[in-house]
């Protein structure tokens, strides 16, 4: 392409130019730097061309409307839903549940009637009003995941291969289920009736949150990933003395628990790949200018709601100049301790920084975008 | 711009059966939709609706689908032809709901903050207002262009016109901008000439 004799319109229906202007490369760059210094009377045309490109994105952008796009989401669930539960599942909660609530209600209401007829008050009614409670078995052997929403509005998506006992009515004091495989659940909040998982020897209990098991059948450990909330796990040991709530563990998000089930041991790490923690709004934008170890180390601890240890005293001096907005939190971390010539563990879901402090002149300021 | 590669097998593992591929579909594009789908027509509860029957359909045909380099560009061009014939069957639907697409100066986004440079706000300022008295098809065109980044090939797919057609809407606006954005820049220059002389 002659870009030499192309006006502004012409350059900005270019495809090579519009793509330096809206991502640009340093080959990009140094093609287009290279173009002015070759031909500086192109300089208007260029820098119009630019502002054109530059102004259009900007006004073809319009605000994001998160909260649109996750409502209309909800929609696309919901009515996915109604086509999802299988057969036998529906057969069984539905009809038959229905069909015995309904002929319950037949028959209580021709008792009453009976009775107001007869004035015969004596008559308990109390024994037919229990509903129906049975244990629901839910195998997953199709070839996709299966929601499932149980009674009390959490919902539980069971992996292909899962298995998940629960009961079509809560009753009692806690919502008890029974797993084995691989499950994300979404419990809805009750703060009087604890809803707990019981899988492969691992119990977790929770009041309303989210968070994934996976307790493959016969495997030899069993981990717990928490999404939102607060999570407790401990070992299912029961004719203890001691509350084996004590012996286990509490979960934050992005925390994770495995547990060893020979060893009936639990330990505590991160998940693989935590999550920003903030909305959007709240996002602390990660571009460090001169700052300090300490505020880095609490931005991260603030965005992935984690701790962060190390030792102030010692780090003081250290200082930070990068931009690391799109990495993961792992690769933030590779990071930063690689400019500060650092080193970090993770031990027991916590970040320990490993540094021999800094002399002022030894970190150099990096910036990974150039 | 697309990544065909990740792209692909995104395509190919939610085709499988994946929620979590389709959901990832979704969030990776329905910004875009939205913002698109007020390209065509005003009305937001049709635009959400064609949406909504646009995912369905996609998953419960999902084992029926053939491979596609670009999912944007399928997912785009099923939205518009979506929203095109619910609106042709549409009896009090009238023609003029095309032209009578305007911004709500408002809602529409030069976001201030970003344009710290106040003389490159004002360029940015008049080429809204330039912007505005385009055509809803020369907009149209703009928006898959420069927003969505399309080429004109695909451009011309998603609106159903002849390659020639699809670039003339674009150079015609982008003519028609570039010639408010000379005349404010001629203007800037001779305001500090003025500033100079006295």
């Amino acid at each position: 392409m002659n870009y030499c004799q192309l006006n502004a319109e012409d350059l900005a229906a270019d495809d090579y130019f519009k793509e330096w202007v809206c991502s640009p490369t340093p080959e990009t760059n140094a093609f287009w730097k290279s173009f002015l210094s070759d031909y500086p009377e192109r300089y208007y045309q260029v820098e119009e061309a630019r502002q054109l490109v530059a102004g259009l994105e900007q006004i073809e952008k319009r605000p994001t409307e998160t909260v649109r796009v996750d409502a209309l989401w909800n929609r696309i669930e919901d009515s996915l839903d109604t086509y999802r539960i299988i057969p036998a599942e529906r057969w069984l909660t539905r009809s038959i549940v229905w069909k015995i609530a309904a002929s319950l209600l037949l028959f209580l209401g021709v008792s009453w009637v009976g009775q107001t007829a007869f004035k015969q008050t004596e008559l308990s009614l109390q024994p037919f009003i229990q509903p129906a409670n049975d244990w629901v078995e839910t195998l997953n052997e199709a070839s996709q995941v299966m929601h499932i929403q149980l009674v009390d509005g959490s919902r539980v998506t069971l992996q292909k291969g899962g298995h998940l006992r629960y009961k079509s009515q809560f009753s009692g004091t806690k919502r008890e289920v029974y797993l084995t495989g691989d499950a994300f659940f979404e419990v809805t909040k009750n703060p009087n009736k604890p809803f707990v998982v019981y899988a492969n020897g691992l119990v977790t209990k929770v009041l309303g949150t989210s968070f994934r098991i996976n307790a493959p059948t016969g495997a030899p450990t069993v981990t717990v990933d928490v999404k939102s909330g607060r999570v407790s796990v401990y070992p299912n040991q029961s004719g203890q003395a001691q509350d084996p709530e004590s012996k286990g563990l509490v979960l934050t998000p992005n925390q994770q628990a495995v547990f060893h089930r020979d060893e009936a041991k639990l330990d505590k790490s991160l998940i693989e790949n935590p999550d920003v923690l903030l909305s959007e709004k709240e996002a602390e934008r990660f571009v460090f200018d001169d700052a300090s170890a300490a505020s880095v180390f609490r931005a991260l601890e603030k965005t992935y709601g984690i701790t962060v240890i190390f030792d102030e005293e010692v780090m003081q001096d250290c200082t930070i100049t990068m931009s690391l907005d799109r990495e993961s939190l792992f690769q933030k971390l590779d990071v930063i301790c690689r400019v500060l010539d650092a080193e970090y563990k993770l031990i027991d879901a916590q970040i320990v920084i490993y540094s021999k402090g800094c002399s002022g002149s030894r970190n150099k300021p990096i910036h990974p975008s150039q | 711009m697309s990544t065909p590669d990740s792209s692909n097998e995104l395509w190919y593992t939610f085709r499988q059966g994946d929620e979590r591929a389709f959901q990832t579909i979704y969030r990776l594009y329905a910004h875009d939709l939205l913002n698109y789908g007020r390209k065509v027509t005003n009305d937001v509860a049709l635009i959400e609706d064609s949406i909504h029957d646009l995912f369905i359909e996609l998953w419960q045909s999902r084992a029926n689908l053939s491979d596609t380099d670009s999912i944007k560009f399928y997912l785009v061009r099923s939205l518009r032809n979506k929203i095109t014939r619910t609106r042709s069957r549409d009896p009090f639907f009238q023609a003029s709901d095309v032209d009578a697409l305007t911004f709500d100066v408002d809602d529409i986004g030069i976001e201030n903050k970003l344009i710290e440079d106040e003389e490159l706000r004002h360029v940015y300022e008049q080429l809204r207002k330039s912007y505005e008295r385009l055509t809803p098809r020369q907009q149209e065109a703009l928006n898959l262009r420069f927003y969505q980044h399309f080429s004109n090939e695909e451009i011309a797919r998603i609106m159903g016109v002849n390659y020639q057609s699809a670039c003339r809407f674009i150079y015609s606006a982008l003519k028609t901008l570039r010639e408010a954005i000379r005349i404010f820049s001629l203007y800037l220059a001779w305001i500090s000439m003025e500033q100079y002389l006295h």
